[in-house]
């Protein structure tokens, strides 16, 4: 199952939220540079692993977003073209949901990162799509 | 051939043209106008054709510029944040990755304004300022979904033009209406897929009129990212 290192997860979570660079520094106590290091790092692991993840079921991607951690595809589920959204959570990995058939966690996570100001599903898809 | 555009010399130089334009009906200086005419056609093949996208030791390049390259953007895997199909991101506003497209408009519709007032003698001159200002404009303000209502948005502002150019006594007047039918067929079926990269550095687009190219640049874009992609591949 695909997870990014701790350490790099903590620092991207942190920026998902919203904090600046230098904010994650002070809090963790390490360098601005490091910090720059470990997001770039975790960026470049979040787009294979979506890419990877379209290309092993031949889903076309419409959006990937490395910041936030989330993609939106088209998939063909029982011979019909389906809305894909998958996310990377923090402690779980990869999760994609056909046409936004999202559990709690997915609403409270999307939540947390700032995707949406409170958890609703159409909400998410809205801000997903737009 | 899968082509960059979106680099600030584009924005940059059609403002500039458009800002010396302005400040030639403002200042009365006629020498003005006849510079922007100039850069304007000196642009066209030089500066507002991007070129051909390639991948380069690691490293996604993008140039402007012909016969020459004038500008060179290099973008390393790792500095990508986002990337959109526009096509198949079909809820998504065109205009956010256009930002620039809007304080352009109001300077050529200004120009277009400021044209009429000053000198009705050019009106179907001035006319045209407004109308390709806001003629361009249109299809970034509806998704992919909503097509449909950028077809009629862009019909309807031509037979607006060309009643307010009746009007007015412009004898061009039927010219707004028949360029927005001709428009049609670019909104709809001939238009350039477009993917859109935000990196840490800014917003680039990559254009093709071709799928199988822009799919060919995605699978390449995929490759650079999972660290496969060969040094001097193109990208198309």
């Amino acid at each position: 199952m695909f997870r990014l290192p701790e350490a790099m997860e903590r620092v991207w979570l942190m920026r998902a939220r919203g904090m600046r660079e230098i904010e994650i520094a002070r809090e963790l106590g390490v360098s601005r540079q490091a910090v720059n290091k470990a997001l770039r790092d975790a960026r470049v692991k979040l787009f294979e692993a979506f890419f990877g993840l379209a290309e092993v079921f031949s889903w076309e991607i419409a959006r990937v977003n490395a910041e936030k951690g989330f993609m939106v595809a088209r998939g063909r589920c029982l011979g019909r073209s389906v809305r894909v959204y998958a996310f990377y959570i923090p402690g779980k990995g990869l999760r994609a949901f056909f046409e936004g058939d999202f559990p709690d966690y997915v609403l409270r996570h999307a939540v947390e990162l700032g995707i949406i100001d409170e958890p609703d599903r159409e909400k998410l898809i809205n801000a997903l799509e737009s | 051939m899968v082509r960059f555009g979106g680099h600030w010399s584009e924005w940059v130089l059609t403002g500039v043209i458009g800002g010396l334009y302005l400040c030639s009906l403002l200042t009365g200086i006629e020498a003005l106008s006849t510079i922007a005419g100039a850069l304007f056609w000196l642009s066209l093949p030089t500066l507002l054709f991007g070129r051909r996208v390639k991948v380069k030791k690691n490293r996604l390049v993008l140039e402007v510029g012909w016969p020459v390259t004038l500008f060179r953007v290099e973008i390393a895997p790792e500095e990508i944040i986002e990337v959109v199909d526009l096509e198949r991101a079909e809820g998504v506003l065109p205009l956010r990755y256009y930002r620039p497209a809007i304080s352009l408009t109001l300077l050529w519709v200004s120009v277009g304004i400021l044209g009429l007032i000053q000198d009705p003698h050019w009106s179907f001159v001035w006319f045209g300022w407004i109308y390709w200002g806001i003629v361009g404009v249109i299809p970034l303000l509806f998704p992919k979904k909503a097509k449909k209502w950028s077809v009629m948005a862009t019909l309807a502002f031509g037979a607006f033009m060309s009643c307010l150019a009746r009007l007015l006594g412009i004898k061009e007047y039927p010219m707004y209406i028949v360029t927005s039918v001709i428009l049609v067929p670019f909104i709809t079926d001939v238009r350039e897929r477009t993917v859109v990269l935000v990196t840490e550095k800014g917003t680039y687009l990559v254009s093709s009129l071709s799928d199988r190219e822009i799919e060919e640049f995605i699978d390449n874009l995929r490759r650079l990212i999972s660290g496969s992609g060969g040094s001097n591949v193109p990208a198309s």
